[in-house]
Formats: C-alpha cells, sequence, structure tokens
C-alpha cells in the first residue's frame, strides 16, 4: 500500500532543516560577509580580480583538482570491475582494503607519504639500493607529490560508486554481446562501458569537487607553487583576520564549481548522472 | 640545501644530532612571546604575580636549561653557562646583530606582505 502523499514529503523534512541549518544559513553568511565587511562594497571581489595571485591559485586548484580526478579514474574504473567481479572472499578483502584507509586521519596518511616519498623516503632509498636511479628523484613538495596524497585519499570515492553500478550489471550482458558478434573490445565499449557510465560519472563528480577544496594535502606535500584555494583563504581567515576576502574567495570557488556541476549535469543529461541505469 | 630560516634552537637540536648546520645571527629576527591577562579577569592579581615571578633571572635561566631560547631579563646571564650564554639570541653579542619585530608595524602591513609574499612563490 502506498503512503498518502503528505508522510512522504514529511520525510523530506529532517533533512531539510539540517541542510537549512548547516549548509543554506552559513552559505548565506559567507555571502553577507563578502559584500559587506566592514560596510557594503565589492571591495572584496574587486581585490581578488585586481591581483594575479588570486587568478593563479583558481588555476592551480582547477589544475590539480582535474589532475586528480582522472588519475583516480584510471586507477579506479580497473579496480571497481575487478571489486565486481571477482569472488566473494576475493572482493569482501578488496573492500576492506579499500575501506580502512578511510578509517585514518588524512592528516596522518599525508605525514606517512613525507616518509615514503621523502629525499631519504622509502621510495628514493629503495630506488638507489637497487641502483635504478643515481640520486633522489623529485617525489616531495611539488604537484607530483600533491596528485599521489591526494589520489591517495580520494580513490575509495572513485572506486565505491562505480563499484556500486557494476554490481548491478548483469555480466552475462557480455557473454551476449559476443554471442552476437561483438568482440571483447566492443563488448565492453557498446555494452559494459555505457551501463556503468552513471557510476563513473557519479565517482568523477564526488572526487573533483572534494578535490577542489582540499587543504592539508597540498599544503604538506605541495611545493612553492601548488598552492590551492583553501590554503588561501585559510591565511585570510585564521592569521589575516581578513573575512571579507577569504569570504569573497569561498563565494568564487562556490560558484564556479555550481557552475561547473551545473554545465556537466546539462551535457551528458540529469537522469543518467545521478540515477542508476537498472 | 644552502640556506634556510630557522628557529635558532631547532638548529641547536640538529646540531646535536650531527647535522653539519651553522647559525648566522646577522639580520636575524629578534622576537618575543607575551603574557596577556584579559580585562576583567578574575583572578588577575595571580596572574600579575605569576608574571613577575617568571620575568625573575632564577626562574629565566631555568627556562633556558629546557631549551634554548633567550631570557628577556638580561640579569638572568648570571645564571647561565659561559657557552649556553653566548648561543642565546639575546647574548648581547647576538642581539646587536639583529632586528627586532614590531608588532605594530607588522599588525599593520601583514596583509600586503602575504599577498606579496604569495606572489613570489607562485611566480
Amino acid at each position: 500500500m502506498r503512503p498518502p502523499r503528505w508522510t512522504s514529503e514529511l520525510l523530506l523534512v529532517p533533512a531539510l532543516v539540517w541542510l537549512g541549518i548547516f549548509f543554506v544559513y552559513p552559505i548565506g553568511r559567507l555571502f553577507y560577509a563578502s559584500l559587506f565587511t566592514p560596510a557594503f562594497s565589492l571591495g572584496n571581489y574587486a581585490k581578488l580580480a585586481g591581483s594575479p595571485v588570486y587568478l593563479k591559485v583558481f588555476v592551480n586548484t582547477f589544475e590539480i583538482s582535474v589532475t586528480v580526478t582522472l588519475v583516480t579514474l584510471v586507477l579506479g574504473y580497473p579496480l571497481a570491475f575487478l571489486l565486481a567481479t571477482a569472488g566473494r572472499r576475493a572482493s569482501g578483502l578488496m573492500l576492506v582494503a579499500i575501506i580502512l584507509p578511510l578509517w585514518t586521519s588524512v592528516l596522518v596518511r599525508t605525514y606517512a607519504w613525507m616518509v615514503l616519498l621523502g629525499r631519504r623516503g622509502l621510495v628514493n632509498e629503495g630506488l638507489q639500493g637497487l641502483g635504478l636511479t643515481d640520486s633522489p628523484l623529485p617525489l616531495l613538495y611539488n604537484r607530483l607529490g600533491v596528485t599521489i596524497g591526494m589520489v591517495h585519499v580520494l580513490l575509495p570515492f572513485m572506486v565505491l560508486p562505480i563499484y556500486s553500478v557494476m554490481k548491478g550489471i548483469d555480466v552475462e550482458l557480455l557473454k551476449a554481446a559476443q554471442n552476437l558478434g561483438a568482440n571483447r573490445r566492443q563488448a565492453f565499449l557498446r555494452v559494459y562501458l555505457p551501463l556503468s557510465l552513471s557510476g563513473l560519472a557519479t565517482g568523477c563528480l564526488v572526487v573533483f569537487v572534494t578535490a577542489l577544496g582540499f587543504f592539508v594535502t597540498p599544503a604538506l606535500l605541495g611545493g612553492r607553487g601548488d598552492m590551492m584555494i583553501a590554503m588561501l583563504i585559510d591565511v585570510q581567515v585564521s592569521q589575516l583576520l581578513d573575512w571579507g576576502l577569504g569570504s569573497a574567495l569561498a563565494v568564487v570557488l562556490f560558484a564556479v564549481t555550481a557552475a561547473i556541476l551545473l554545465a556537466v549535469q546539462r551535457l551528458s543529461g540529469a537522469e543518467r548522472m545521478w540515477v542508476r541505469v537498472p | 640545501m644552502e640556506l634556510a630560516t630557522s628557529w635558532n634552537g631547532r638548529i641547536y637540536a640538529i646540531q646535536k644530532q650531527g647535522a653539519r648546520a651553522g647559525l648566522e645571527w646577522n639580520q636575524g629576527k629578534l622576537q618575543w612571546d607575551s603574557w596577556v591577562i584579559p580585562r576583567g579577569s578574575k583572578n588577575k592579581d595571580g596572574a600579575m604575580k605569576f608574571i613577575a615571578w617568571s620575568t625573575q633571572p632564577k626562574p629565566q635561566a631555568a627556562i633556558v636549561n629546557e631549551i634554548p631560547y633567550g631570557p628577556v631579563n638580561q640579569r638572568a646571564f648570571e645564571f647561565i653557562g659561559a657557552q649556553a650564554a653566548r648561543d642565546m639570541p639575546t647574548a648581547p653579542d647576538n642581539a646587536k646583530r639583529q632586528v627586532m619585530v614590531d608588532p605594530v608595524w607588522w599588525g599593520e602591513h601583514r596583509n600586503v606582505l602575504v599577498e606579496r609574499w604569495n606572489a613570489w612563490l607562485l611566480k
């Protein structure tokens, strides 16, 4: 029996109240602070537009986020496929291995990468010990270090949505396609890939949007050219107490991110993006 | 690495571990921490007594034996060993080669300087 309509709408209330208090209200305060600190003016935004520093940091942030999304996709898609098609025991073990790091603090994991990637870290000592390199490779305090650290943190957020969609795909479909004359590549590209696309899109969005706001990893593993927006906002708010400029930075990041999300959603078809294809 | 800025205590710490690092006081920045009593504090008298005590020569010298940062009270040098005294940032010979950090000036100019610093970093 279907519940009466008003009850199902009532179910939304707790989520809406939560979002209202902890999302809409603070975002509203940010908008307000960016325009009214100290008195109404567009000065904070003019300052952002007038200095090359802020533009460069925005470009950095998007470059790093796109790179990290692509790398996690390349690593995560095959992993999710393996996970979805392996036997129960194997996939259970793999799932634990993927989820376990999520229980460890990002800060601790980032420090662990400093130990591994440093000049005298495990990786460089190992490579030199094996005679593969003569001098330490620059793995830390540059874009490579940031990418490695962020990919490690964000990989589960790519694998899990793809895995959940792949779990619902009947593998027999691949055999059916081959039965109908498709070779293995065609069967994958024309049957499996389109069916898994919704998980792929969700994974990419979650990773990309999360990457945009990253702070700890680029701050610790990055070099002088790898500053991201969150680091700039932190300086404005916690060191300079300039809430106006910090808020303006946050608002611009929010607006650009929302615009990208809407554009992607429109391009790829809104339904396919969020709803699992049966 | 050829050159870096650091708190002097950290250089002493890595020297003890055998690192080949020297220290140059010339144009170093001399700065200090402050005790602050918020207006309307309940226990203001106790706090004032604590500050008066902790800035006396002997307690200042005792801190130096634990961590190698300079005493703010010059009379503390009477209770510090000769070698340790020469290593202090506030030892007269070292202090005169450094610049005093002016908190008021930094308070007024820090935002401009941070932006200039970031622009240089990102070049």
